[in-house]
């Protein structure tokens, strides 16, 4: 299934942008994993030396590689569960609406969506360090439909993207006062 | 007293095995389901093909001398008794 289906996509309308957030935010997650897949050789060191002789036991060994092996398979699945759950939540801008696409986790997903011409007020905000390094922030909308407030997070370049949403709002609107 | 040969603990495993496969194939088909079958889903899709290729591969290598028959005791009464009630 492609973008087109999975929106349901008008006869009229065509996907403008697709925003995600920005790659830098799942920087931290890399490390976390990191870390995890490095503690085990902390640990089969620190075993080494308190208990020589553990690792070349004959029922030791064959339960110790299977069990750090689930660990690693088990890093593994979590960091693609947290990689799938980072990368479809996002946000789809056409020509006609705006769809926020939240993925809580694998087995939690809201799908809501905003006419562009209910786009009251939109708002842009870079804060800090690394958002300010590498261009990525919040874009706060305001509509006066039924969700009063959409903010897509760690967008890239949310200046621009503000002005993009302001312009087919703008658009949108002209076309529904005809 | 109660022993299991070691090749049972193989079968848990598996059983870990085929829970890692349906999650695989759950997150597959969310990607698949919302149209984000982009470039860098499919690296890292393909990074995790490769870790766990690389997991397996060395799991089987490290336990290829393993000799599965052994026997595991899994219940022994003196184990809380302090002395075997029952006679091996």
């Amino acid at each position: 299934m492609n973008l087109v289906r999975f929106i349901a996509k008008k006869i009229y309308e065509h996907i403008v942008t697709t925003v995600r957030h920005h790659p830098v935010t799942f920087l931290p997650t890399i490390f976390i994993f990191l870390i995890l897949a490095a503690m085990p050789i902390g640990v089969v060191g620190m075993l080494n030396q308190l208990y020589p002789t553990l690792l070349i036991n004959d029922l030791a060994y064959p339960l110790g590689v299977l069990f750090f092996s689930a660990y690693y398979l088990s890093i593994c699945l979590f960091f693609y569960s947290y990689f799938v759950t980072f990368y479809l939540d996002m946000w789809i801008v056409t020509n006609d609406r705006l769809i926020d696409v939240y993925q809580k986790n694998l087995f939690s997903r809201t799908i809501s969506e905003l006419d562009l011409y209910q786009i009251q007020d939109v708002t842009s905000d870079v804060h800090g360090l690394f958002p300010s390094i590498f261009n990525y922030g919040n874009v706060t909308i305001q509509t006066a439909g039924p969700v009063p407030k959409f903010i897509i997070h760690n967008a890239h370049r949310p200046h621009k993207l503000r002005q993009l949403v302001l312009d087919l709002a703008a658009e949108d609107k002209r076309h529904h006062n005809k | 007293m109660v022993t299991i040969p070691l090749y049972y603990i193989l079968f848990a495993y598996f059983a870990f095995l085929l829970i890692f496969v349906i999650f695989i194939l759950v997150n597959l088909a969310h990607l698949f389901h919302t149209g984000a079958l982009t470039f860098i889903s499919f690296a890292v899709t393909a990074l995790l093909v490769i870790l766990t290729v690389f997991v397996l591969f060395a799991t089987y290598t490290l336990l290829a001398d393993t000799y599965w028959q052994m026997p595991i005791t899994i219940w022994d009464p003196s184990w809380i008794g302090g002395s075997s009630l029952m006679p091996i």
